[in-house]
């Protein structure tokens, strides 16, 4: 990547903290802090203790049900969630009331709402009559550069809100940190949408003031694309190293946390949890960062088939073993003394990182070994539309002996895509999903519907037996997409390329283990290899996309699209934005197209998701 | 403690200055790299008037409206045009921007019913949620409600834009009214159950779930509603007998669970008639097959109740007065589960034995270490060898030692008389 471009990805944090300081600015005094949990980690990554306490700042507090002391002006920072909201208010009118009669007035209260302040924010202020006693504030941190090549927003909840809940407010957000994407890096030549949000999204660009120079691009193509357009690469369960740490733990703003309860023993009913192992002492072992600076481990291998990975990590702990026996036995004094003061530290901090891998490796063993294979198989299967039978038993199977309240409807909403239900099998399904969790859960295949992950069960189903006979047997549209775009790769060759890991690298389709090929991958392989326009639009065709180049201003259906003469595209620089998160397999097939293609490729999203956070949001 | 953890350790206290040690520290970690050396200057990244555009937009978007440090004549000016900026618009597309660049706009002007819907369109067009949200208080507000309906009806997106923002603020009955008048029943139904289910209280929770019952009309969601109110009848009603168990509002598998661990007769379930039954709570509730085996085999597992877990699959059938073996779950994951619940080698052995595939039987045995399966399965596959090897394995003169012998003996026999057939029809 070019070096300039990489040190302004790096540079978003900049603005960040100049965003803030320009709020802090009108907020005078000695001030505490108080600040919403999930906030704490994302703060950390652009503003430290220090720089807060040069802006005033003394103490700070974690929003909780426990009130701050009130002693100075009060500083709430939180997400844009209206329920948050009214709690800081019920806060600020408890410390009102009490703080009157103790202290010598009411210092000021301030309320920075991340990343805009909507109406409804404001309106509920005016409506408890906080107006005038409460100050609002609105900032966005933009992006967070959270690997090489990898930046993300961390809104909170932008999938549940904008498919779900259909509340659109967040994508006019997100049109403002593309903006000022745009204004770092210039606006791209051409801009690529796929889907409604995605259009309005770019539309709203449109309409915010233009950079004022608009020379050379960082980046000449742009692709905007909405989550629910690739639905499987969510879904299906990633076989990299990086996408598997996700399905046991969570990570924010880059720090992934190694602590406490996995994800998968999570989901379980308490009453069938195995004691499990305790590891011994790792009290010092609570996150790994999981960005290429300081971590050569994950950097080179977080992309990789975890089968892989496994063996190196296995194989450094050894090889660092042995480097700290030769050294610890013939030595005089001298080297000795020269290994403690040099080496050791070294040899300490590599291990410490060692030991983090191999603890998330044992991990990730101890979950999913016993059920991988199997999983992976019905995938396949649910893909290639064969063997419905075994798929529907895998399900029943699942339901009892590995029930996991997310993973379930995962598989489930995966067949429901590319295989389709029958009235029938969806009744049992929910009914046995509703024993097994509890029926207060029902809302859950509701909000599953909206989102298009599952059959509306709130219609009568229909007892047309025909018409259940025929919908079986027909491929569901999205499976037809998927055929005609080539996503799902043709099996020609299989038995070679199963056996090949190194061919199947070359295909994006490997992070899935051959299986699938993930929407955003294939867009822009045809992008960077398209030599004319007329190369495109036939194959782009098939899902609803929009284009608008250069100096347009309006979205265009590829019909309606003039000859572009962007193509070949050069340089090959790419910006890839997905609303309502996006998966480390999708970056890492991103990854191999990079490579294939020799472009730069820099991906971007709300926030690093996989399959079990996306059900966890519908439920 | 760890580096990167600064942020957590004082819990419900605040973080002070004495911590700043640490937080030197963890630059070290690359956690705070404000101002590293590779990066570059501000000026680099962003030209100073679009960031100058940003920080203006950030502040127009605060309470502070008037900058500071301003001459009385400059204040003026700028009031002035804020004042223009305000009201001085009817053009929809252009009050919907302002709403999108943070402008303070007012929507008064849109006096006349149509420029009000003109104005929704805009909204909903501009696909700003924010926008729409607030020119939908800017309708509730200023129209009578019969009104004010008619219109987002008609407009899906307000609709939806609406009904979340009165389920946030808990205001289910006006946001159930609204679903049912535009014959969204259902949903009307499913809103108010899931406003219920979020109670506390189990008593009035099943009160309310009665009431709402009668709001559903798809069969297969009033079967379900009916089944939570059964469920919860059942752990009201015999909260006694699950005691000290505590199963009120669990799920059904779950209550099941408790149910097993209370229960005499599995080896004649039918001979209780207690609605605590498990057997019967799975009739009640249709739990399937499979869910209940694995429940009551956890469960009794845990219990080291074995002989309660054979005769949980061995059903007798009225007709033939044999016993036969039904599971409705992989025998492979049942036995690995029995291991790892410390079964004994009997137990692991009488599940083996249903293994029918003598290599898959093998594996399984040695997987476990169930002795005599192994015996068994290598005897099938009259690997005698294999069969010696293992004999020398185990410690002479124990009844394993014994077992393996006769094993050996018997596949040797077997073999000598198939020889002896063999030679015999050779001389023939």
């Amino acid at each position: 990547m070019d070096v300039v471009i990489e040190k302004k990805l790096s540079g978003y944090k900049q603005i960040a903290l100049e965003k803030l300081d320009n709020i802090l600015l009108t907020i005078f005094g000695r001030k505490d802090l108080i600040i919403e949990p999930e906030i704490i980690r994302i703060l950390d990554s652009f503003a430290n203790m220090a720089w807060l306490k040069s802006k005033g700042f003394d103490k700070i507090f974690k929003l909780s049900s426990t009130l701050p002391p009130k002693t100075k002006t009060l500083v709430y920072m939180i997400f844009a969630n209206l329920v948050t909201f009214k709690h800081v208010l019920d806060q600020i009118s408890l410390l009102k009331s009490s703080s009157l009669l103790e202290n010598d007035g009411i210092k000021d209260f301030h309320i920075i709402v991340v990343p805009s302040l909507f109406f409804v924010f404001r309106n509920l202020v005016e409506s408890e009559g906080f107006a005038g006693i409460v100050n609002l504030h609105s900032f966005s941190w933009d992006f967070l550069k959270i690997d090489r090549n990898l930046l993300i927003l961390e809104f909170p909840s932008t999938f549940q809100q904008i498919y779900i809940q259909k509340d659109k407010s967040l994508l006019s957000s997100i049109a403002k940190s593309l903006r000022v994407f745009t204004m770092v890096h210039k606006r791209p030549n051409m801009i690529l949408t796929c889907g409604q949000n995605s259009e309005k999204v770019v539309e709203m660009l449109m309409q915010l003031k233009k950079p004022t120079n608009n020379d050379n691009p960082d980046f000449n193509a742009m692709i905007v694309i909405d989550r629910n357009v690739d639905y499987p690469s969510c879904l299906l369960t990633p076989v990299t190293y990086s996408g598997l740490m996700l399905e046991l733990f969570d990570m924010k703003a880059g720090i992934l946390n190694i602590e406490g309860e996995n994800k998968i023993s999570n989901g379980k009913l308490d009453i069938l949890k195995e004691e499990s192992k305790q590891l011994e002492n790792h009290e010092d072992i609570k996150t790994l960062r999981m960005c290429g600076t300081s971590d050569e481990l994950y950097t080179a291998n977080k992309y990789k088939h975890f089968a892989e990975v496994v063996n190196i990590i296995k194989a450094e702990s050894k090889s660092l073993e042995q480097e700290k026996r030769k050294y610890s036995r013939d030595m005089n004094l001298d080297q000795m003394k020269n290994f403690v003061e040099q080496n050791l530290p070294r040899v300490a901090a590599q291990k410490k990182v060692l030991y983090k891998h191999l603890i998330i490796c044992e991990k990730i063993v101890q979950e999913m070994s016993l059920n991988f294979e199997k999983l992976q198989n019905v995938e396949e299967m649910i893909l290639r539309y064969e063997n419905r039978k075994q798929i529907i038993s895998f399900i029943d199977e699942s339901m009892s002996t590995n029930a996991h309240n997310l993973n379930v409807l995962r598989v489930m909403a995966l067949i429901h895509i590319f295989n389709g239900y029958s009235g029938d099998e969806i009744h049992r399904l929910v009914q046995n999903y509703l024993n097994a969790f509890g029926h207060k859960n029902i809302h859950i295949f509701h909000n599953l519907f909206k989102a298009k992950l599952f059959p509306n069960i709130l219609k009568p189903s229909s007892t047309n037996l025909i018409k259940i006979a025929s919908n079986l047997t027909k491929k569901t549209p999205f499976m037809t997409d998927a055929i005609k775009f080539k996503l799902i790769p043709i099996i020609e060759n299989e038995i070679l390329d199963k056996k090949k890991p190194t061919a199947r690298k070359k295909c994006p389709s490997y992070v899935f283990n051959g299986n699938y090929i993930p929407y955003i991958a294939q867009v822009a392989q045809v992008l960077l290899q398209a030599q004319n326009f007329h190369d495109i639009s036939p194959k782009l065709s098939t899902f609803d996309v929009k284009i608008l180049c250069n100096d347009e201003s309006n979205l265009k259906s590829l019909n309606d699209t003039q000859n572009v003469k962007l193509f070949p595209l050069k340089p090959k620089t790419m910006f890839i934005f997905v609303i309502g998160g996006i998966t480390y397999a999708e970056v890492a097939a991103c990854k191999i197209i990079e490579s294939l293609t020799g472009a730069t490729i820099v991906v971007a999203s709300d926030e690093v998701t996989n399959g079990m956070n996306l059900i966890k949001s519908v439920s | 403690m760890d580096q990167d953890d600064y942020w957590n350790v004082s819990h419900s206290k605040s973080f002070c200055f004495d911590d700043l040690d640490e937080i030197e520290e963890q630059t070290d970690d690359n956690i705070s790299e404000i101002s590293t050396q590779s990066s570059i200057s501000l000026g680099a990244i962003i030209n100073e008037n679009d960031l100058q555009v940003i920080l203006d937009e950030e502040i127009h978007n605060s309470d502070s409206v008037i900058p500071k440090g301003l001459t009385l004549e400059e204040e003026v000016k700028f009031l002035r045009r804020k004042i223009n900026e305000f009201y001085l618009t009817n053009h929809p597309e252009a009050t919907i921007n302002k709403i999108l660049l943070n402008n303070a706009c007012s929507l008064e002007c849109y006096k006349s019913l149509i420029e009000k819907e003109e104005l929704l369109d805009a909204a909903i067009r501009s696909g700003n949620g924010d926008a729409i949200l607030k020119v939908i208080f800017h309708l509730k507000n200023t129209l009578k409600p019969a009104i004010f309906l008619k219109i987002i009806a008609s407009r899906l997106e307000a609709v939806e834009h609406y009904i979340n923002y009165l389920k946030t603020t808990m205001k289910i009955g006006e946001a159930t009214d609204i679903l049912t008048m535009l014959d969204r029943r259902e949903e009307a139904a499913l809103l108010q159950f899931s406003a219920i289910v979020q109670s506390k209280n189990a008593i009035q929770k099943l009160e309310n779930l009665k009431k709402t019952q009668e709001l559903f009309t798809n069969p297969f969601l009033i079967n379900q509603v009916q089944s939570y109110i059964n469920l919860l009848e059942l752990q009201i009603n015999e909260r006694m007998h699950f005691q000290p168990s505590d199963v009120i509002d669990t799920s059904v598998l779950e209550t099941l669970y408790v149910a097993c661990t209370k229960f005499q007769k599995f080896s004649e379930p039918t001979q209780s008639t207690s609605i605590t039954n498990p057997f019967k709570i799975v009739e009640k509730f249709n739990v399937a097959p499979a869910q209940f085996e694995w429940i009551a085999l956890n469960e009794r597992a845990k219990s080291q109740a074995w002989r309660d877990i054979e005769s949980l699959f061995e059903k007798k059938s009225s007709m033939l007065k044999k016993k036969t073996f039904t599971i409705h779950i992989p025998l492979e994951i049942v036995i690995l589960k029995l291991h790892q619940l410390r079964a004994p080698q009997a137990v692991l052995n009488s599940f083996l034995h249903h293994v029918e595939d003598p290599d898959r039987r093998l594996t399984l045995a040695k997987k476990v270490g169930a002795i005599h399966s192994i015996v068994d399965a290598l005897t099938i596959l009259k690997d005698k060898r294999s069969l010696e090897e293992f004999k020398e394995s185990l410690p002479s003169m124990t009844a394993e030692y014994f077992y393996t012998e006769k094993a050996i003996t018997s596949i040797t026999s077997a073999k000598s008389l198939l020889n002896l057939g063999k030679n015999s029809s050779f001389t023939n």
